[in-house]
């Protein structure tokens, strides 16, 4: 009862702190809505809460509950004071309640069918998340290495490479697989583990099905934002929760890629919206997601640069193609004409091509790792390829670009080729930009040439989210 | 063009109902032609499989025993090969495509199969075919008559190479008869295979996919697609535009489809891990571990150690064991080689008075028990105090 206590006391607060750290960066918006801030402000106050534990460490001092406590009430109270006025989460409900009242039956029957099938799947995911111990590999030997370390000694020591170790003899300098990861992830654990009082390989992992869920939330909110009709909306965000490889990677709690597609998912989906609405509020999400990529992994510098060419679209459409036009020609020419061998966070990136298409379409469209998304993403292209670079779908086309081409990159140019033809990561870049690719393919459904308009879609366009 | 309405028809005109009854018949229609093409005609009864036990298997190479039903291998030769076979009466190589080896091993990673087979037709020839091992349970391979299965089958076998760190126990062989209906059998039971959660699953959660006659996904897919066209046909045919609502109904149907597997399959699993792991403590859950002796075995030398954090360099040959090893040590300050192949030894100079020194099936250091020093091949020395022995298991030293 006291872990079960600890443990939403320690999703709640955080979670309060990043939903109205939400509403008062949107504060002045029309469209301001409790869900959107409720999907967004989870991993937004997870964040801060691992700033606080670095803070903390910096200074010196021992990391405690009650030093945790204070500094995320204090960062509720001022988030609350910026918010103000909130709008009513009541009002928000009952009028939410109110449009799926008023969809016809099958809308209505289709709606909460995704919203049961949601329910049901995460209700099996946090348990085994409560239950199961530390799992993968990655999860053991780089991310919960530090957690038990830091959390032991209640600041982060340092972890260094073999080499120093061996050198120094320093009995507070650690290491592990990856000493040079970032430490967000560790400190989520940390984090937990401080409201538990112990290492607790299961319950450390409570951010995981808490992460996912509210990915679902944002983008639902998301959808509804942009347009999107109610059970649509909802079929679509069902889509993304009941995705195999994402749902494993919340089963099989402790490693980072599910905080990187979430970040990423979260950016790109804020830019997106900035595309349509200039509203500056998007904007400052879409910096602030993007800049949490490179904190919970090394090439989550990456994943936030290939946000980039669709900034520069939406600012200039003709600049922003020619931009990327541009960044494709380099790639061929340093193809053809660069060094052999270039390190990159790494990676050693190569000019030699290595076909790893097999194993690439084995996963993607054969084992059932992503149910029928790629198959879905590839018929909405091509239902759409009239519109892909029209106004209002370029940026998130190029956006898309982009992360294609990092993921081909380090497929076939990059020591990572390894990694797919043994088929450790095959499936765990891709990962990062589901959620963003989830979003695109509703997007492009939505803006279809070929498509009429649902009266569902059209009654939503205005609604709040 | 698409053309979308709100309209509300009866429940049997209804796109979702219309839109279910088109799918089913679509992945019906999928199955029964992947079954034809794999029956090799419109055979609708097989001859009866045929299922020999292993006890009855002759073990030709390599040393074992019967135990049971079951032949057991214990050991390869010394060129790393075994191969148990069987004489068959000539049986039609059509009427038996696929074959089934019932083998169950705890540790297969560095083991290749073989299927071997010979023919009346070429009597003198050893025909063979590499098996691909994945999962547990029965392992099957459908040789073409390209590779040298056709004729009349006079015998099989398995051919065993590579390193055996575990017995590995040969339940059976089993030749199934071919016909429409074991196909659809066959892609029925693979359909509703179960993946459990195991230590590939972050990456490979199913590997075992890539070997089906008719993996889930993609039967979907084409029914979808199939359903599409069927649809656009009939639409064309009465000069109407397509029905989006049929189509986002085919969609979602198919989507249901293989999610309500996958949550079975998570379901399923939430009670294995339950059983395992529910209302345990952390300790107890590391008792539970595949890894559990490997746990106790770090404890006994957590033991012998002063309270964290000690400098501890846990050296053992083998990468997982190592890797896996050292995160039951944190928070002590564990060093353990990085490198998935054995490097390189640490150094004398790299060993710091203090340090402690964990050996455990590690032959790039020597022990010197007699002279209380830690032996480099080279000679060098390093005087050490040992805190615990023993005899294959681990040694833990402290450096003077």
């Amino acid at each position: 009862m006291m872990d079960a206590a600890a443990v939403a006391a320690s999703a709640a607060l955080p979670w309060l702190a990043g939903a109205l750290g939400v509403l008062a960066i949107r504060r002045g918006d029309a469209d301001r809505g409790w869900l959107h801030a409720i999907g967004y402000g989870y991993l937004l106050g997870l964040l801060a809460a691992t700033l606080v534990l670095r803070a903390v460490s910096a200074s010196g001092a021992r990391w405690s509950l009650p030093i945790v406590i204070v500094a995320m009430v204090a960062l509720i109270g001022i988030a609350y004071a910026l918010a103000r006025p909130l709008p009513s989460p009541i009002g928000a409900w009952k009028d939410a309640m109110a449009r799926t009242r008023a969809l016809p039956k099958p809308m209505n029957a289709v709606f909460w069918g995704c919203v049961a099938l949601i329910a049901v799947r995460f209700a099996g995911l946090a348990l085994e998340v409560a239950w199961r111990p530390l799992q993968p590999w990655d999860a053991w030997s780089q991310w919960g290495t530090k957690s038990r370390v830091w959390f032991e000694f209640g600041t982060m020591l340092p972890f260094v490479s073999p080499g120093e170790w061996l050198a120094a003899g320093d009995p507070r300098a650690f290491i592990d697989m990856h000493s040079a990861y970032p430490g967000t992830v560790p400190l989520v654990q940390v984090y937990a583990s401080l409201w538990l009082g112990r290492f607790d390989e299961s319950l450390m992992n409570v951010a995981w099905p808490v992460v996912a869920l509210t990915l679902g939330a944002a983008f639902y909110a998301q959808a509804r934002r942009a347009g999107i009709g109610i059970p649509k909306a909802m079929v679509f965000t069902y889509a993304l929760l009941s995705l195999p490889f994402l749902d494993i990677h919340v089963a099989l709690a402790g490693v980072a890629d599910l905080f990187v597609a979430s970040a990423y998912g979260l950016a790109a989906m804020s830019l997106w919206q900035w595309t349509r609405t200039r509203q500056h509020s998007d904007l400052a999400l879409a910096v602030l997601f993007a800049a949490a990529c490179p904190a919970l992994k090394l090439e989550g510098t990456f994943w936030a640069l290939t946000l980039l060419p669709g900034l520069v679209v939406a600012l200039h459409r003709r600049v922003g193609l020619g931009l990327v036009v541009l960044l494709a020609a380099s790639a061929f020419g340093y193809l053809l004409f660069g060094p052999d061998h270039v390190s990159v966070f790494g990676y050693a990136l190569r000019t030699q091509f290595t076909n790893v298409s097999q194993p690439l379409a084995e996963h993607l469209f054969v084992m059932d790792n992503w149910h029928l998304l790629w198959y879905a993403a590839i018929a909405a292209i091509a239902l759409s390829y009239r519109t892909l670079f029209a106004r209002d779908v370029a940026p998130m086309t190029v956006t898309m670009l982009g992360a294609l081409a990092f993921v081909a990159v380090v497929f076939y140019y990059s020591s990572a080729a390894g990694g797919v033809a043994d088929e450790s990561l095959v499936n765990r870049l891709p990962l990062h930009m589901t959620p963003a690719l989830v979003f695109y393919v509703l997007m492009l459904l939505q803006f279809s040439p070929s498509r009429s308009a649902s009266p569902y879609d059209e009654a939503a366009r205005s609604a709040p989210a | 063009m698409i053309a979308a309405s709100a309209a509300a028809p009866d429940r049997k005109q209804s796109p979702l109902f219309v839109a279910a009854l088109a799918f089913v018949a679509a992945l019906a229609t999928t199955a029964f032609v992947v079954a034809v093409r794999a029956s090799g005609g419109l055979t609708l009864s097989a001859p009866p499989s045929i299922t020999i036990p292993g006890a009855r298997l002759e073990l030709v190479r390599g040393s074992g025993r019967r135990a049971g039903d079951a032949t057991i291998i214990d050991a390869l030769t010394s060129e790393g090969v075994a191969i148990v076979s069987l004489r068959l009466t000539p049986t039609s190589a059509d009427a038996y495509p696929r074959i089934a080896w019932n083998l169950q091993t705890p540790d297969h990673r560095h083991l290749a199969l073989t299927l071997v087979w010979g023919t009346r037709e070429q009597p003198g020839r050893t025909f063979a075919k590499p098996i691909e091992w994945v999962g547990d349970g029965p392992i099957g391979v459908a040789p073409t008559a390209e590779e040298g299965w056709r004729g009349s089958i006079t015998g099989v076998g398995l051919a065993v190479r590579g390193r055996l760190t575990a017995p590995l126990r040969v339940g059976g062989v089993t030749l199934a008869g071919r016909s429409i209906t074991t196909s659809l059998r066959e892609i029925a039971t693979e359909w509703l295979t179960f993946y459990p959660f195991r230590g590939i699953t972050i990456t490979l959660p199913f590997d075992e996919e890539r070997t089906q006659a008719l993996p889930l996904v993609p039967a979907i897919a084409l029914a979808i697609a199939l359903a599409t066209i069927a649809h656009a046909l009939v639409r064309r045919r009465r000069k109407l535009p397509l029905d989006a609502r049929f189509i986002w109904a085919l969609v979602l149907v198919g989507w249901l489809a293989v999610d309500l597997r996958w949550q079975a399959n998570l379901a399923w699993q939430l009670g294995l891990t339950a059983q395992r792991f529910a209302g345990k403590t952390q300790e107890e859950k590391n008792l539970a571990l595949d890894d559990r002796d490997l746990y106790v075995l770090v404890g006994d030398v957590r033991a012998v150690l002063p309270p964290p954090p000690a400098r501890v360099l846990f050296l053992a040959d083998n990468y997982s064991l190592r890797t896996r090893g050292s995160y039951f040590f944190y928070p002590h300050n564990v060093y353990h080689d990085l490198a998935r192949d054995l490097a390189r030894a640490p150094k004398p100079e790299e060993l710091h008075p203090g340090d402690y020194v964990v050996l455990f099936l590690y032959t790039l250091l020597a022990y010197d028990r007699a002279g209380k020093a830690l032996v480099w091949s080279d000679g060098a020395r390093k005087p050490v105090e040992e805190l615990l022995f023993r005899e294959n298991g681990p040694l833990v030293l402290r450096v003077q």
